[in-house]
């Protein structure tokens, strides 16, 4: 009986375009949405990823993601590398300082500043030059967008030189970097040359970056490293979550877009129900025809399910197909960015499917409900 | 010589079924008593809405009398559930619409399948059965066809197919020739008689159609919810079709 039913559904070319339509826009909506959130989330933490060898953040107690400047006294990496279980602590700085350009013009930039010795937290994708080149004095690496938006329309290379709060910086490399929330230059260099770029300050740094030795747990290294400084430990993960959170609870973005995808999956629910109710209405008499002929209503139920589950099914498909390809091209053209991770793909396909099963139930009920003595009536 | 008398196949006793309750009820039949024997070809006429097609429904199983019992392939249909209604309707019964009522977005083959498949007949056999009928009933060559692309009287020859395709003991049929013209109508007859009549089931026809009357084995007029006529039709010893034998039913009605 479920081959019936999905010939009739196929073989149907307008109704089941028409509904293959409704549910791709319904799919196409949620996974786009929800993608250009989770890509504004990722934004939000790009710089924590981008870190890649150190398993510890450790910060002042009351930071709450990582754009809060809240800097640590000098003392405080002594403190961690003190902690039993901890493998290596090292310095990270992290400030928004002022780039003035030959021609007079000022650009706000991200500059990192990196353990001279271990070079940790330095960028690991290189497109020009040599990470060891950032041993010469006045050196800087650039990311490779930030370049562009310091000298807009010129070949990207190293050799270009600025200044940073009055003092002479010199680019030697060029770097990819992840996109950050605000679209600043990102400027890498040693620990000792970022301090020199900034006023002098007694605390100067941002964040103490470590890792747990191979056979301690990192959560309890973390614990470790909060019970005896007072500052707050967190992993990786913890870390990019609390930024997360932050921006989930702080500010207007999830509501924002929470209503957005809302009124898409409505949207695309409508659209879909109301194609599936028409197409089951319309099959009202071949399913009366069916039932006074012996079909149970169980196995009627299960036909319309059947019809439901592979226009989900292939309607899914297609929308999260364009979904995916258009999240591709918004990355490549825009400085927005999207993320498509497998929890946006399984969210949306329980959200469809579940618009798919109550459209198919809704439109049910008049079939269960029809007598099919009215067969001779027609 | 000792002649025996047929078991009927559907027996009807006291059937009434009324619509709705209260003052807006309607009774569509008021007490039929009705027996139906194998290989008799049974026409159902009378005027509309004197309660043909309540009673077919009712022998088919597809509505439930209201009072009186009715007995189709030795079980008694009151006492079933939905559930086994349906699937004495699926086991034994064959019904052929007014309208045909085939799944447009079927073959002609995968209609006539279909009361084989509600079966769960395996599908080798059953494609060698629907084939083996398409060839007799002349559509041999269009079991690919839509039903779109078959004229009305290929379609009518298609629902009877699809009617006898899984043995069913009981045929039933609503006003079969009404959407066809006479020589197609005929054919159409002739084709349930071969069919159905000749392999000992019970045909039961609604029609308004005096055209076909010459096929019918017995008449049997309804009105008002009640049978009013029931006459049978002498047949030549060789079975031929009688000409035009029909006699108008009697008006008083049956005890």
């Amino acid at each position: 009986m479920v081959q019936i039913a999905l010939k009739m559904l196929t073989r149907n070319r307008g109704k089941y375009l028409a509904i293959i339509a409704g549910v791709s826009f319904a799919s196409l909506l949620i996974a786009v949405q929800c993608s250009i959130f989770c890509g504004l989330m990722r934004l939000t933490t790009s710089q924590i990823r981008d870190v890649r060898d150190a398993q510890i953040w450790v910060m002042d107690p009351n930071i709450k993601f990582i754009a809060d400047f809240r800097p640590l006294s000098s003392g405080a990496m002594h403190q961690v590398r003190g902690v039993e279980g901890v493998e290596w602590a090292v310095p990270f700085y992290k400030w928004i300082s002022r780039a003035r350009l030959d021609d007079g013009a000022v650009q706000d930039v991200i500059l990192l500043g990196f353990d001279d010795a271990t070079l940790v937290g330095a960028p690991r994708q290189m497109q020009q030059g040599d990470i060891t080149d950032l041993r010469r004095p006045d050196a800087v690496i650039i990311d490779e967008v930030g370049f562009q938006i310091l000298w807009p329309g010129e070949p990207v290379r190293a050799g270009k030189v600025f200044e940073l709060n009055e003092k002479r910086a010199e680019v030697v490399g060029i770097c990819r970097a992840s996109k950050t929330f605000r679209t600043l230059p990102i400027i890498y260099t040693r620990y000792s040359q970022a301090t020199s770029y900034v006023p002098p300050e007694r605390k100067l740094t941002s964040y103490v970056l470590a890792n747990a030795k191979p056979d301690e747990s990192v959560d309890e290294v973390c614990r470790r490293i909060e019970a005896q400084t007072g500052l707050l430990a967190l992993t990786k993960q913890g870390f990019t979550w609390k930024t997360m959170l932050f921006y989930v609870n702080e500010t207007g973005i999830v509501a924002n877009f929470a209503i957005t995808v809302m009124l898409g999956a409505l949207i695309g629910c409508a659209v879909t129900a109301h194609s599936f109710y028409l197409f089951t209405l319309n099959n009202l008499p071949q399913f009366g025809t069916l039932k006074a002929m012996g079909v149970r209503n169980t196995r009627i139920l299960y036909m319309i399910l059947a019809q439901g589950a592979l226009a989900g099914a292939v309607g899914f498909g297609f929308g999260v197909g364009l979904a995916v390809f258009l999240c591709e091209a918004i990355n490549r053209k825009s400085q927005l960015i999207s993320y498509v991770p497998w929890q946006v793909l399984a969210g949306t396909a329980l959200a469809v499917f579940s618009m798919v099963a109550a459209a198919s139930l809704v439109s049910a009920q008049r079939v269960l409900r029809m007598d099919p003595a009215l067969s001779f009536r027609e | 010589m000792i002649t025996t008398t047929p078991i009927p196949l559907v027996t009807c006793r006291g059937v009434t079924r009324t619509y709705g309750s209260g003052e807006g009820a309607t009774t569509a039949l008021r007490g039929v008593d009705l027996d139906v024997l194998p290989g008799e070809l049974t026409l159902l006429v009378g005027p509309s809405g004197c309660g043909k097609t309540t009673l077919i429904s009712i022998i088919a199983g597809i509505l439930k009398p209201t009072a009186g019992s009715v007995k189709a392939a030795d079980q008694n249909l009151g006492f079933m559930t939905e559930r086994s209604l349906a699937a004495f309707r699926a086991q034994h019964v064959g019904i052929v619409f007014q309208q045909f009522n085939l799944i447009p977005t079927l073959t002609a083959a995968e209609n006539v399948a279909v009361p084989l498949t509600i079966n769960r007949r395996p599908p080798k056999p059953s494609r060698t059965a629907v084939q083996h009928l398409l060839n007799e009933i002349g559509l041999g060559d269009r079991g690919g066809a839509f039903p779109s692309q078959l004229s009305g009287g290929q379609q009518q020859r298609l629902s009877i197919a699809r009617a006898i395709v899984h043995q069913p003991r009981i045929v039933v049929c609503d006003e079969p020739t009404s959407a066809l013209d006479q020589q197609t109508g005929r054919n159409v007859m002739q084709l349930l008689r071969a069919h159905a009549v000749q392999q000992n089931r019970a045909l039961l026809v609604v029609t308004h159609d005096q055209r076909i009357f010459e096929f019918a084995d017995r008449v049997v007029h309804l009105e008002d919810g009640r049978v009013t006529g029931d006459e049978r039709i002498q047949r030549t010893p060789a079975g031929s079709l009688p000409q035009s034998e029909y006699v108008a039913p009697s008006q008083s009605p049956c005890p």
